[in-house]
């Protein structure tokens, strides 16, 4: 058993493609998937702290604001699983607090210790990093406050959007860049 | 001589037959193909279809107003958005939480069943499906997220307040499953018919 470089699997329909000469991506043959090969880049520790930075930011300013009778409400990111759990919710609003505040954090935080030495297992990193990945939702979400957003006009009209809003559009741009460059395997070679 | 992946973390290897054997690198087991997947797979989207009859038939939010309580369902907020004209809405939300969430699960049992009889489907076809299925697998998502932010900011208690109601559980259960569903299936399987 040997192992073997420039040589992948489409994991959609199990053919191996060599990758010699291929910078970015390649289309299998057989079932069409697309396959990312995967630069690794120090860019990623710079989006990845300003993920981070920006997201620690974000329980600060409100997301949405609207004006009921006088009284000014808003919601911010820390509210939301907050006020599910208040209501006994606490399985829905375990998952909420998952997807758009743990997995985040968590995810900025693996691509950044990937860059530095430590003596966290690597094999835990690597699946935390995996799972982290999968399961941010902060682009669902994004689209979940838009729809919101257009409920809430349609009773009340000095509904806005806030700062913590626009902090989230950047913090998505910033997360993405962040995966983009960064290579997992980076990680299991430390 | 055989080449072999670990799905983990892709390393390939080059090996002799295809016993399942661990990881060099990451330590986990490297199997030719995962056919313990249909299982896991078949189960988590029965439980799916099993969390979907009370998430779109039961109130999924409680709007309070002026002390009276008033509890929506998915299909009551679809005829609401139709019935006071607001057809793009009533579109909307009838695609996002009712259509593409029983879609996803009636797509991947589709899936399934045709490693277990013979259907007449294109297997690129069920690919591109299951790749489909996969992608805007979190987007249902959206109800959930919907009610918990208004429930968030509409809090004046007895003069307006809106809350999760029953069906925002299962709802969650409903899309998780079949998320975990859609990550557990191994699709190598199905080129091996």
């Amino acid at each position: 058993m040997k192992i073997v470089q420039n040589v992948i699997e489409c994991y959609g329909c199990g053919t191996f493609l060599d990758i010699t000469d291929i910078d970015s991506k390649i289309t299998c043959p057989k079932c069409y998937s697309i396959i990312d090969i995967k630069n690794h880049s120090k860019e990623a520790l710079i989006y990845a702290i300003s993920a981070l930075l920006l997201f620690l930011v974000l329980p600060l300013y409100p997301l949405l604001t609207t004006n009921i009778n006088g009284t000014q409400l808003y919601g911010s990111i820390i509210q939301i699983p907050l006020m599910l759990y208040k209501e006994n919710f606490i399985c829905v609003s375990i998952l909420i607090f998952w997807t758009i505040i743990l997995a985040p954090i968590l995810n900025s935080i693996v691509i950044i210790f990937s860059f530095f030495e430590h003596n966290i297992s690597k094999k835990f990193m690597f699946k935390l990093y995996h799972i982290t990945k999968e399961w941010v939702f902060i682009d669902v979400f994004l689209v979940g406050m838009v729809v919101a957003y257009i409920k809430m006009t349609k009773t009340f009209q000095n509904t806005h959007f806030e700062i913590g809003f626009y902090i989230m559009i950047f913090y998505l741009i910033l997360f993405y860049l962040s995966n983009q460059k960064f290579d997992e395997k980076i990680i299991l070679k430390k | 001589m055989a080449l072999i992946s670990c799905k983990n973390c892709k390393t390939v290897y080059e090996v002799e037959n295809y016993t399942p054997f661990n990881c060099i690198v990451c330590d986990e087991i490297v199997k030719k193909r995962d056919y313990q997947s249909i299982s896991i797979a078949w189960a988590f989207v029965i439980s799916a279809f099993i969390a979907a009859i009370p998430a779109l038939t039961k109130p999924i939010m409680l709007i309070t107003t002026f002390g009276k309580d008033t509890h929506n369902s998915i299909f009551q907020g679809v005829v609401y958005f139709w019935i006071h004209k607001d057809y793009f809405i009533s579109i909307v939300i009838f695609t996002a939480s009712i259509f593409i969430p029983l879609f996803k699960i009636f797509g991947l049992m589709l899936i399934y069943l045709s490693i277990h009889i013979h259907i007449k489907i294109n297997t690129k076809l069920k690919l591109m499906l299951f790749n489909f299925i996969k992608f805007i697998g979190k987007y249902s998502m959206i109800d959930i997220y919907v009610t918990a932010i208004l429930a968030s900011i509409a809090v004046l208690g007895e003069i307006f307040s809106i809350k999760g109601d029953i069906a925002i559980t299962s709802f969650a259960f409903m899309v998780i499953f079949t998320s975990l569903s859609a990550h557990y299936f191994d699709t190598r399987i199905l080129w091996d018919e």
